[in-house]
């Protein structure tokens, strides 16, 4: 009985996962079928498209530790209780700041793989955006397996630290750390 | 509302991406071909209406070019800016860069050493041929448009003087650029990095971003 509701829940990751998957190869697939265009439109008020990036980058990696941390406290690994709604509006926070540096990349630049880290942060992007719809798919699934959603959450996060250590750090280490 | 949540949250991060992907698009001179114009051409060809009435004109205020050198593989770019223009020619082992003028859609340029550019712009198409000493290469070039196009980095980088050329063409069958670019280290020929048109490039460590046309014109003689 045990082992047929376990196999009933995995498979309930099925859809989520494999959406995921489509999302990730879909993003690549435009990245290197549209012809980059040089240009897009986003925030105003930095130097450049690599400063907006770079900035709001760094501000979706620190909604993303927040993430984390807000977590870890829902999990009961932290013995204090922090408010669900941290959780939630933290993570939609971080995801529409993402949307405008995700479009510059894909819109503007497109999937390239001419230097290792172009290369990483091209596939991380996509994979990150994969895994972030898996996530959103299997959050409001009941029965899933306990560990589905942490799994997902520290995969979206772990991707996330790649794609920030690709091109924030490089950008503020490499041009330096402008507006 | 909670089993909704992540829906909206995934609904609202896709309609934020289709309406940056509209303004972009907005953003562009309505032309249908696939390769879309960057933000300084598109402001300035929002005045008159684009590539068309242009080509009609014999003398551009604003024009780029680029094209394959006969007999020589090599790639030359011509930019008109308002009667000042400006050249480049590049086979990854020599380079060549011209500044002149454009009057009445002849464009003559001069470089070092005797070396010259003069090209007739018009309808769409740049047509001339470059004088290298008694050599004479003849080349036809046909308008550009970003991420096509000629670029230039000039830097100090620990007290050594570099300049870099890039010319950037879409390949014909639309899927992808070809590049050619050199650079000197005072004045010696040193290996170029690989440009990334918007994306500063690496000179000796340093991140340096290349100019297009109207970012260097100004520099230029």
């Amino acid at each position: 009985m045990t082992f047929a509701t376990d196999k009933r829940t995995a498979v309930g990751l099925l859809v989520p996962l494999l959406t995921g998957a489509l999302v990730a190869v879909a993003l690549g697939v435009y990245g290197r079928l549209h012809t980059p265009t040089g240009y897009a439109v986003g925030p105003a008020g930095f130097s450049g498209a690599l400063a907006m990036k770079s900035w709001l980058t760094t501000g979706v990696f620190l909604l993303a530790i927040v993430q984390v941390v807000s977590a870890l406290s829902m999990w009961g690994k932290l013995g204090v209780s922090i408010p669900a709604w941290v959780h939630r509006w933290s993570g939609r926070l971080a995801f529409l700041l993402s949307v405008p540096v995700a479009f510059h990349c894909l819109y503007a630049l497109g999937l390239q793989y001419d230097a290792p880290r172009v290369l990483v942060h091209s596939l991380l992007g996509c994979f990150f955006y994969g895994v972030f719809v898996a996530k959103m798919l299997a959050l409001p699934r009941r029965g899933l397996p306990g560990w589905s959603l942490p799994v997902l959450g520290g995969t979206a996060f772990a991707a996330l630290v790649g794609l920030w250590l690709t091109s924030s750090f490089w950008f503020f280490t490499a041009v330096g750390v402008t507006f | 509302m909670s089993r909704l949540g992540p829906f909206i949250t995934l609904a609202a991060g896709a309609a934020l991406a289709v309406g940056l992907g509209v303004v972009s698009n907005a953003g562009e001179p309505a032309d249908t071909s696939p390769a879309p114009v960057a933000v300084a051409t598109a402001v300035s060809t929002a005045s008159a209406t684009p590539s068309p009435s242009r080509s009609v004109r014999p003398a551009a205020v604003k024009a780029d070019y680029a094209g394959r050198v006969r007999d020589n593989g090599g790639l030359v770019a011509v930019s008109v800016r308002d009667g000042k223009a400006v050249g480049y020619f590049c086979d990854g082992i020599t380079e060549a860069w011209f500044a002149g003028k454009a009057v009445n859609g002849r464009v003559t340029l001069k470089g070092f050493n005797d070396a010259s550019l003069t090209a007739v712009v018009g309808g769409g198409k740049a047509k001339g041929e470059l004088r290298f000493g008694d050599r004479t290469l003849g080349f036809s070039a046909s308008t550009v448009k970003k991420p096509s196009g000629l670029y230039r980095a000039t830097a100090l980088v620990r007290g050594a003087r570099y300049r870099a050329g890039w010319i950037v063409l879409a390949l014909p069958d639309g899927k992808g650029f070809t590049q050619v670019g050199a650079m000197v280290r005072d004045d010696q020929p040193v290996p170029v990095p690989t440009l990334t048109p918007g994306l500063p490039v690496a000179i000796d460590g340093a991140a340096v971003t290349p100019k297009d046309v109207d970012g260097f014109i100004e520099e230029m003689p």
